[in-house]
């Protein structure tokens, strides 16, 4: 779901650095020194495992993990997946750096949208119930990273709008995986270290 | 995995606080590019960057993967449906001017960029760009946060290599389907479990040593004439380009 090097107009990529910025300050002032640890370790830790292949058919694919990330980290989410997105294009080329802005908000506002929606529901629903809800949140992160990374696409020209929609519905696909994945993620968690998201 | 090598050449020597902020306005020159003309320009200074630099070439093509493959699958989707004049048809199947045309700048400006960037990390160590980010005072926060996950990055890769070779053992590599699925989510969730009990006893080991949340990094080094003399170098050739560009 990154968007590499050379698509974007570079007024669209200021733009997003300018909102990824702002993004970041207002999640940052958020994160409390005490959590710096924290966010860093399981930020190495979510890069490393997003790299893990999943056999799907013929082919493997690798995972953005957005929506578990979200759930785990809360708000201190953001600063993570920048510091991911910032090595996954320094160290493998995916994305890159005059899209790491744009690629910030792909992946960032997705993630806290998804992580409101899961304070809310985790206030309502008995813990037994909340691998599903992260299940269906973690769907929704990745729909809602490719809706926003494809109306970026489509933000070049006209002639991009088909690159968009097929985009869009190779994603759709990894957006269902890593709602399952989700799912199995959390459940496992909450029976083995459940203060890893009910303490968020 | 790293692209930095040691090295003396001058791209090496270039303060690195003037080098990530000229290479930062190149690159963004060079995402504003339209013509053939002055991509081909603009792909010459990357390579001849590249050169200076003497990055280790294996590593650039590992990061060239990724990219490469991106580019293909937008050739072919632009060269299939961006419409306009057609130059071949294989039955219904239509091949496009625009797209090619379209899809070829794309990807010499992905191609320059990525030769920038790799010019950039090739030449510069991760704790020199993290001191020079302190200095252009981004939030410590957030510096703190990216030295840290560079530092542990390479512990959980080395951390999930164990891990998958132990599942190997137990024949992993045999299942297939929703067990796979199951069976690699239960190994992600254990790398994150232990990195998060990792990271409890980092915390307190931290507070132990009086952490405050603000790293100190060596001394800047005075900037020399050389340095602003480079970055003029940069800038004034893209600013060039553009404006022929624009002019034609």
């Amino acid at each position: 779901m990154h968007i590499s090097e050379g698509l974007l107009d570079p007024k669209i990529c200021i733009a997003g650095y300018a909102a990824a910025t702002v993004l970041l300050g207002i999640t940052l002032k958020k994160t409390s020194l005490d959590s710096v640890p924290k966010v860093s370790i399981m930020g190495a830790a979510f890069f490393t495992a997003s790299l893990i292949h999943f056999k799907i058919g013929i082919t493997s694919i690798h995972l953005t993990l957005i929506g578990l990330t979200s759930l785990i980290l809360g708000v201190s989410a953001i600063p993570a997946i920048s510091a991911g997105l910032f090595f996954q294009a320094a160290l493998f080329g995916h994305g890159g750096l005059s899209t790491l802005g744009i690629n910030i908000l792909i992946f960032g506002l997705p993630s806290l949208i998804v992580y409101g929606l899961f304070v809310f529901i985790r206030s309502f629903f008995k813990h037994k119930y909340l691998p599903f809800f992260a299940g269906i949140l973690s769907f929704i992160a990745s729909l809602l990273s490719t809706l926003i990374a494809s109306f970026v696409i489509y933000l070049s020209g006209e002639s991009f709008a088909s690159l968009a929609w097929i985009f869009s519905g190779a994603n759709l696909f990894l957006a269902f995986i890593e709602g399952i994945i989700a799912y199995i993620a959390i459940k496992r968690i909450l029976f083995s270290k459940p203060q890893l998201i009910l303490n968020t | 995995m790293e692209l930095f090598i040691a090295n003396k050449s001058i791209i090496h020597s270039w303060d690195s606080r003037i080098k990530i902020l000229t290479f930062f306005l190149f690159i963004l020159g060079i995402a504003s590019l339209k013509s053939f003309v002055g991509l081909f320009f603009v792909l010459l200074i990357s390579v001849f960057s590249l050169f200076l630099s003497k990055t280790n070439l294996n590593n650039l093509l590992k990061i060239l993967k990724a990219p490469l493959f991106f580019l293909a699958f937008t050739f072919i989707i632009l060269g299939l449906s961006s419409g306009g004049k057609i130059i071949y048809n294989i039955g219904p199947i239509n091949i496009y001017y625009n797209g090619l045309i379209l899809s070829a700048v794309i990807s010499l400006r992905a191609i320059s960029i990525i030769f920038i960037f790799a010019t950039l990390f090739g030449s510069t160590r991760f704790s020199e760009i993290f001191n020079a980010l302190n200095s252009f005072h981004i939030p410590s926060i957030f510096v703190c946060i990216l030295l840290f996950t560079w530092r542990y990055i390479f512990l959980y890769l080395e951390s999930i290599s164990k891990l998958f070779s132990a599942a190997k053992l137990k024949g992993y590599s045999k299942i297939k389907g929703l067990i796979h699925i199951k069976t690699t989510t239960n190994l992600l969730t254990t790398l994150l479990i232990n990195s998060f009990e990792q990271s409890e006893r980092v915390k307190a080991s931290m507070v132990c040593r009086g952490f405050n949340g603000t790293i100190s990094f060596k001394e800047n080094h005075k900037l020399k004439p050389i340095d602003f003399f480079i970055s003029v170098l940069y800038l004034f050739s893209i600013t060039t380009i553009i404006i022929f560009e624009l002019w034609k």
